[in-house]
């Protein structure tokens, strides 16, 4: 379902990746229903910047679209997001976050990563195009965006989250561990806000020992700040 | 407890580690009719099934209402009735004055005996406490004249009551029925904890696992049997379904209770401390029937490398949550990202390429 900001690099792969597979592919171009969009909400959105309302519009779009193939046909559909996105809120709700199962929302990118390259080597051929690991993370919801401009590195990014999703630790346990100070306490602050959308995220499989769901459970409404202020004369201190 | 008869038979025991389908009463029966007949036909005595097998686990708010547990206890008479030659362990809610998360004995038409769990988990994903009662007594049945206590899944992560009060009052052979969710590299510890166990009790124990997917969790499976010394006697696959046999020697237990004198001074200190401190233990049955091998041991399938098994955890439990919710096909946005590559990866190895 490409958009305008999707790459010549990311279309071809993802024909690769229907071809190598075998499975039933189709491209679907989104960019006239987003101009749709835009003069729906053209009236409404004047005299504003073009942002994360317009960004997500295209991932809705999308949402939108599996949603009615699942309905025509009767397939299930399957959101693809991993667990370092959906604990920062990295996610669109009715976007891709639509769906009937969540299949990764359990599995940090770092896995997801050592996932693919695992089975490509079983496979003894690129199952998956060697571009689709190269290639730095995107959301492509505008031209040349990337993960890293709103996120901290993966790997810093993961070990983050298992300490504060997996272990409960708070913040000053984790710069103890060695992580970034400012990078925790916005990853942190970013963990909390995203739980209403974890929420109404579809079910997916837990792999961790402590999955999104029955095994987690946050209230929406909550104002513990344990993660921030009240840390920051200890976290001060460390520093 | 009666003493260890002199010149006992090997005792083979079937480890049937079964997919259910949590709500599918008519299917699992099926299935576990299935199974016991293929144990029966394979010279086993005992054949082992997971927790809340009849159910499926968990079954969560259908543990409410009374037409479910209605139909679990016909099924579990039907199922009952059929067993026979072959002594059978089956996981079911049983719905008495209250409700247990319970193993039944079938053995001669009938339901012999029935244990109830002692030990119920309520952290993470567990909620037994909602659902059941804890049952009081620990269990020991005979069975051809080997004594067998019975434990389910939580219940064998205490090292104490009840397998200890079961191994003290005799059992050479502590059976688990479990339904243990999967999570990266659990199964591992799992083992080990069974390995300590037996060394612990100095009994053999027969560890049950469920296999497949429920909703947001995947059983992996990995059933062992393990001797009294800590040696892995058997082991069926992770994440699959499988019938493996496993013959147990109770000849070596007694033998290594004779030499081991931690046992006799623990079996002194509980006569002392009973009642008071321990859980009573029940004798639940004396059975009979044909079966037991020649060649100690089983077939001991290899564990999974770390990426292997997270990827066979995703595909099983996506297979199954696409199958038994009656899809044929999924759909999803391939983006060129790795996400999506991973997902349309996983879909295609789980169902039908053209799927």
């Amino acid at each position: 379902m490409p958009s305008p900001y999707s790459s010549d690099g990311t279309r071809a792969d993802a024909r690769a990746i229907a071809t190598n597979l075998g499975t039933d592919f189709r491209e679907i171009p989104i960019a006239e229903a987003m101009e749709a969009y835009t003069e729906l909400l053209a009236d409404s959105f004047a005299g504003t910047e073009p942002d994360i309302a317009e960004e997500n519009v295209q991932a809705r779009i999308r949402g939108n679209v599996v949603m009615a193939l699942s309905n025509k046909f009767g397939w299930l559909v399957l959101a693809t997001g991993n667990k370092s996105e959906l604990s920062v809120g990295y996610a669109t709700l009715y976007g891709d976050m639509a769906g009937g199962f969540a299949l990764l929302k359990d599995v940090f990118k770092g896995w997801v990563y050592r996932l693919v390259r695992w089975r490509n080597e079983q496979e003894g051929r690129e199952l998956i195009p060697a571009s689709v690991l190269e290639r730095p993370p995107s959301a492509e919801l505008r031209y040349e965006q990337r993960d890293q401009d709103s996120l901290p590195p993966y790997d810093v990014l993961d070990a983050i989250l298992a300490g504060y999703v997996e272990e409960d630790l708070d913040a000053v346990e984790l710069v103890r561990r060695g992580l970034p100070a400012e990078d925790v306490e916005r990853v942190i602050r970013m963990v909390d806000r995203a739980e209403y959308k974890r929420r109404q995220a579809p079910p997916g499989i837990k792999i961790s020992t402590k999955a999104f769901g029955r095994d987690r459970r946050l209230p929406i409404t909550n104002r513990f700040e344990g993660r921030a202020e009240s840390h920051q004369r200890r976290l001060r201190a460390l520093r | 407890m009666a003493a260890m008869p002199m010149g006992q038979d090997l005792l083979k025991v079937a480890l049937a580690q079964i997919n259910p389908t949590v709500g599918d009463i008519p299917g699992n029966a099926r299935k576990i009719a299935e199974r016991i007949s293929q144990a029966r036909d394979e010279g086993a005595a005992l054949v082992v099934f997971p927790e809340l097998t009849l159910s499926g686990y968990p079954p969560e708010d259908l543990l409410l209402k009374t037409s479910f547990l209605e139909q679990v206890a016909a099924a579990l008479q039907e199922l009952a009735a059929q067993t026979r030659g072959i002594v059978a362990l089956v996981g079911f809610p049983e719905s008495a004055e209250d409700v247990y998360n319970a193993a039944a004995v079938l053995a001669d038409g009938e339901v012999a005996a029935v244990y109830r769990k002692m030990y119920l988990p309520n952290y993470g994903v567990f909620d037994e406490q909602r659902y059941f009662q804890s049952g009081a007594e620990a269990g020991v049945f005979e069975l051809n004249g080997v004594p067998i206590g019975i434990t389910i899944c939580e219940d064998i992560w205490e090292p104490g009551p009840p397998a200890m009060t079961e191994a003290l009052a005799g059992a050479q052979v502590i059976v688990n029925l479990s339904a243990s969710p999967y999570r990266v590299g659990y199964g591992h510890g799992r083992e080990r904890m069974l390995v300590q166990r037996a060394v612990d009790n100095l009994a053999a124990v027969v560890f049950v696992n469920t296999v497949g997917g429920q909703d947001e969790l995947v059983f992996d499976g990995h059933s062992v049997a393990i001797d009294q010394d800590g040696r892995v006697l058997a082991r069926c696959p992770q994440f699959e379904e499988s019938l493996v046999l496993c013959t147990i020697d109770p000849r070596e237990v007694a033998s290594a209770r004779l030499r081991d004198t931690r046992h006799r001074v623990n079996v002194r200190r509980q006569r002392r401390a009973a009642p008071v401190a321990e859980p009573p233990v029940v004798h639940l049955a004396d059975l009979q029937v044909d079966g037991g091998g020649k060649t100690v041991g089983g077939a001991v399938a290899d564990l999974l490398e770390p990426e292997a098994e997270v990827y066979a955890a995703l595909r099983t439990g996506l297979h199954d949550y696409v199958t038994k919710n009656g899809f044929e096909r999924v759909v999803l946005g391939i983006s060129g990202g790795i996400d999506s590559a991973l997902a349309a990866l996983i879909a295609a190895d789980a169902l039908a390429r053209s799927a």
